[in-house]
C-alpha cells in the first residue's frame, strides 16, 4: 500500500479515537469520471487529503478528462471504451482489492460530492464496524433541489431494495460511498446500469451491514441525465436487476 | 380412467421440456447470471412440457380449448398453424440471438475493464521505475 499523501483529519468532525483508527486503514479513493474535465482535478486534490491514494477510473472520456486526472491523481485506469458508471466502478473496485487495500470510498468526479464527508464515512467502518457506507442526500434537506421526477425514482428504487431486504435506507441510488475490500471481493459484477440497486440488495443478502450518513448532495450542475426518458426505461431494467438478484445472488 | 394417453411424441416432447427446464436450473445452481437465458430456457421448457403433456390428457379437452383461443386469434387449421409455429419458433431464434449478444457484449466489457487495467499496472510499474 502506499501512503503517498498525509491524511489531515483534524477538522473533521471525528474523535481522536476514530482518527486514530482511520490512519491505521489503508484507504484508496476511486473517482468514475466522464468528461468532467472541468471539475476532476478539484475533486482529486480534495479527495487525496482524506485517503492513501486516489485513482481516476476515466470512462472512456471525449474531453481531456484522463489529462487533467494525470496531473494529480495517483493513477489513472482509461477504460478504452465506455462502459457506464457500473462498469466504471466495479474496475475502480478490482484496483482495490487487487492492491490490497482495507477500504474503498468511491467519489463521482463531477464535484458533486463534498470530500470533507469521507471521515465520517469511514468512522462508520471503524466504529459501527459496517461493510458499506452509503452518503444519503435524504437525510439532509439538499434532496429538495432535485426534480419531483428524480426524487420518485429515487425513492421507488429504494423502498424496493428495502422491501426485498431488511434494510431501511432512504436514498440507494447515491455513488458516494465507503466500502470495506472483504465485501467488494464477494460481490459479484454489476450491471452498467442499476449498480447501486444490485449491488446493496446483493450485500444486503449476503448479511454485511450497510449504513448510511448525511450527506449533503446538490444535484449536477451540467444538468441531470434522469430525464423522464431515462425514467421510463427504468421499469423493464429494474425487473432485469431484481431479478438477476434473487435468482443468481 | 387415467385421463392420459401418451403417445410416443408425448414423451418425446415432455423429456425435451424436462432437458430445457434442467438446463434453466442449472444456469441458477452455476450462478451464470443470465436473466434472460434463464427466461428462455425455463419459458420454452414449461411450454414444451405444457403442450406434450396437456395434449396427452383426454379428460379435459385441452387442445380444444387452445384451437378455440386461436381461432379467436384469427388461426384456422392447416397453414395457420404452420405460420403459428414458425413464428413460435422464430421467436425462440430472436430470443436465443439476444442472448448470445447479451455475453458477447459482457465478455467485451470484460475484455475492456482487463485491458485498461493492464495499462494502469504498466502506468504504476513505471511511475515506480521513476
Amino acid at each position: 500500500m502506499s501512503a503517498q499523501s498525509p491524511r489531515t483529519t483534524d477538522d473533521d468532525g471525528v474523535s481522536a479515537d476514530t482518527q486514530r483508527q482511520q490512519a491505521e486503514l489503508s484507504v484508496l479513493a476511486i473517482v468514475p469520471a466522464y468528461n468532467e474535465s472541468g471539475t476532476i482535478a478539484d475533486v482529486v486534490s480534495e479527495t487525496r487529503a482524506y485517503v492513501d491514494k486516489v485513482v481516476v477510473i476515466d470512462d472512456a472520456s471525449t474531453d481531456d478528462t484522463a489529462e487533467r486526472a494525470r496531473e494529480v491523481a495517483d493513477g489513472v485506469v482509461s477504460l478504452p471504451k465506455n462502459m457506464g458508471v457500473g462498469g466504471a466502478v466495479h474496475t475502480g473496485y478490482l484496483v482495490g482489492t487487487r492492491e490490497r487495500f482495507d477500504v474503498v470510498v468511491q467519489i463521482d468526479g463531477d464535484g458533486q460530492h463534498d470530500p470533507a464527508d469521507i471521515p465520517r464515512l469511514l468512522a462508520k467502518i471503524t466504529d459501527e464496524d459496517a461493510d458499506m457506507v452509503i452518503g444519503s442526500r435524504f437525510l439532509n434537506d439538499s434532496y429538495k433541489e432535485y426534480s419531483v421526477v428524480r426524487r420518485a425514482g429515487i425513492r421507488f428504487f429504494t423502498w424496493e431494495v428495502n422491501a426485498l431486504s431488511d434494510l431501511d435506507i432512504t436514498d440507494v441510488t447515491s455513488g458516494f460511498r465507503a466500502y470495506t475490500t472483504e465485501l467488494l471481493a464477494d460481490l459479484s459484477r454489476p450491471e452498467n446500469s442499476h449498480w447501486a440497486l444490485e449491488q446493496t440488495l446483493e450485500a444486503s443478502r449476503k448479511g454485511y451491514k450497510i449504513v448510511e450518513i448525511s450527506t449533503p448532495m446538490p444535484p449536477e450542475t451540467d444538468g441531470s441525465q434522469f430525464d423522464l426518458g431515462t425514467f421510463l426505461k427504468y421499469p423493464p431494467r429494474m425487473i432485469k436487476t431484481t431479478l438477476k438478484v434473487l435468482l443468481f445472488r | 380412467m387415467t385421463g392420459l394417453a401418451l403417445a410416443p411424441i408425448h414423451v418425446i416432447g415432455a423429456l425435451a421440456g424436462i432437458a430445457l427446464l434442467y438446463q434453466s436450473y442449472r444456469l441458477v445452481s452455476d450462478r451464470k447470471e443470465g436473466v434472460f437465458e434463464f427466461l428462455l430456457w425455463a419459458g420454452f421448457g414449461v411450454a414444451l412440457l405444457a403442450i406434450s403433456i396437456g395434449s396427452a390428457i383426454t379428460t379435459v379437452d385441452l387442445l380444444g380449448g387452445l384451437e378455440s383461443g386461436m381461432a379467436l386469434l384469427g388461426f384456422a387449421r392447416g397453414p395457420e398453424s404452420v405460420l403459428f409455429v414458425s413464428n413460435l419458433l422464430l421467436l425462440f431464434l430472436v430470443f436465443y440471438s439476444y442472448v448470445q449478444l447479451v455475453e458477447s457484449r459482457k465478455q467485451l466489457s470484460d475484455l475492456n475493464q482487463e485491458l485498461a487495467l493492464l495499462r494502469y499496472d504498466l502506468d504504476q510499474r513505471t511511475d515506480d521505475d521513476d
